[in-house]
């Protein structure tokens, strides 16, 4: 479940970040993609942190 | 039997205005949703928790009659299966929210399936909104308590982890530790509820539906009307569920705010 919660959020908040980046600069797309991509890595190095032994 | 004049006179494909049920009291009754069922079942479902409580514990025996022994069981199982089993021994301190919650939340859900009312308060996103609400400033609140201000803050958003690499993280702790929670707690109880309420509906409706629109129908309306009866019972299932996934949660974030960090 935490688990979870982890792997969407880092997703939908860097990817978000990402995203306004993008709106920013005027990109199509990168920045949300390499953000969701970075975001879904933070929330496993997250998930082996917190929850790991 | 508000619940069956409206059934049967509803159109076929259920929409989310079969939720939104008359008013009660009689004057005033066009567009006015100040006391309707679901107000009413709520309170009912409070008085009789605040009853049965009462009741049950007016003269505790040693031991204990058939209502004192439902009563302690259902604190029992609180206490003993949810609060200390997943705070430790500093849960007994929660086991009265916890059961309160427990069995507010059980009789809301019931609702749904009992015959002639078949509709849970928390198929308004209202009132598991107002749980979660509750909840998420409990767990909060009780982590600034035992750790102070910026020691829970910290604890609660900073992992242990290189400082490079904090930046990245500490966002998506924010978001899943402070936004996301109280916003997945309502909404499962509540789309649980809800999607519940709605396949009854589709199912009784749809037998109606078919009988009226052919006669030859008939067996086909008749076997929609067993899948209410069986989706009745998956219902019982998933009140349960529901009920207990709720408290679970709220314990295990209360029992995260207390945790010390490691």
């Amino acid at each position: 479940m935490t688990a979870l919660t982890y792997l969407l959020a880092g997703m939908l908040v860097w990817g978000g970040i990402g995203w306004l980046v993008d709106h920013w600069v005027g990109t199509n797309g990168i920045f949300a993609g390499i953000g969701a991509v970075v975001g879904i890595g933070g929330g496993v190095y997250l998930i082996v942190r917190r929850l790991g032994a | 039997m508000i619940g069956q004049s409206t059934v049967l006179a509803a159109e076929f494909p259920p929409s989310v205005e079969d939720f939104y049920l008359p008013s009660i009291l009689p004057w005033g009754a066009h567009d006015s949703y100040w006391f309707t069922k679901i107000t009413f079942l709520v309170w009912l479902t409070v008085a009789l928790i605040i009853l049965f409580f009462l009741v049950a514990y007016r003269k505790p025996q040693l031991v204990p009659t058939k209502k004192q022994w439902l009563a302690e069981s259902a604190y029992g199982f609180v206490r003993n299966n949810i609060a200390v089993e997943m705070i430790g021994p500093k849960g007994v301190a929660f086991a009265p929210y916890l059961t309160t919650l427990f069995l507010f939340i059980i009789l809301n859900n019931f609702w749904g399936i009992v015959p002639l009312v078949q509709i849970s308060p928390n198929s308004h996103i209202a009132f598991p909104a107002f749980l979660a609400i509750i909840s998420y400033f409990m767990f909060i609140i009780v982590g600034i308590r035992h750790h102070g201000f910026v020691k829970y803050f910290k604890t609660a958003l900073i992992p242990p982890a290189p400082w490079f690499i904090l930046p990245l993280l500490i966002p998506i702790e924010f978001f899943s530790n402070f936004l996301v929670r109280p916003f997945s707690l309502a909404v499962r109880l509540f789309a649980n509820m809800f999607a519940g309420h709605m396949l009854l509906l589709v199912f009784t409706l749809g037998g109606f539906a078919m009988i009226n629109a052919n006669v030859w129908f008939a067996p086909f309306s008749i076997v929609s009307w067993l899948m209410t009866i069986a989706l009745t019972l998956l219902e019982f299932l998933v009140i349960c569920l529901q009920a207990y996934v709720f408290t679970v949660l709220t314990a295990s974030y209360v029992q995260g705010a207390l945790a010390d960090e490691h």
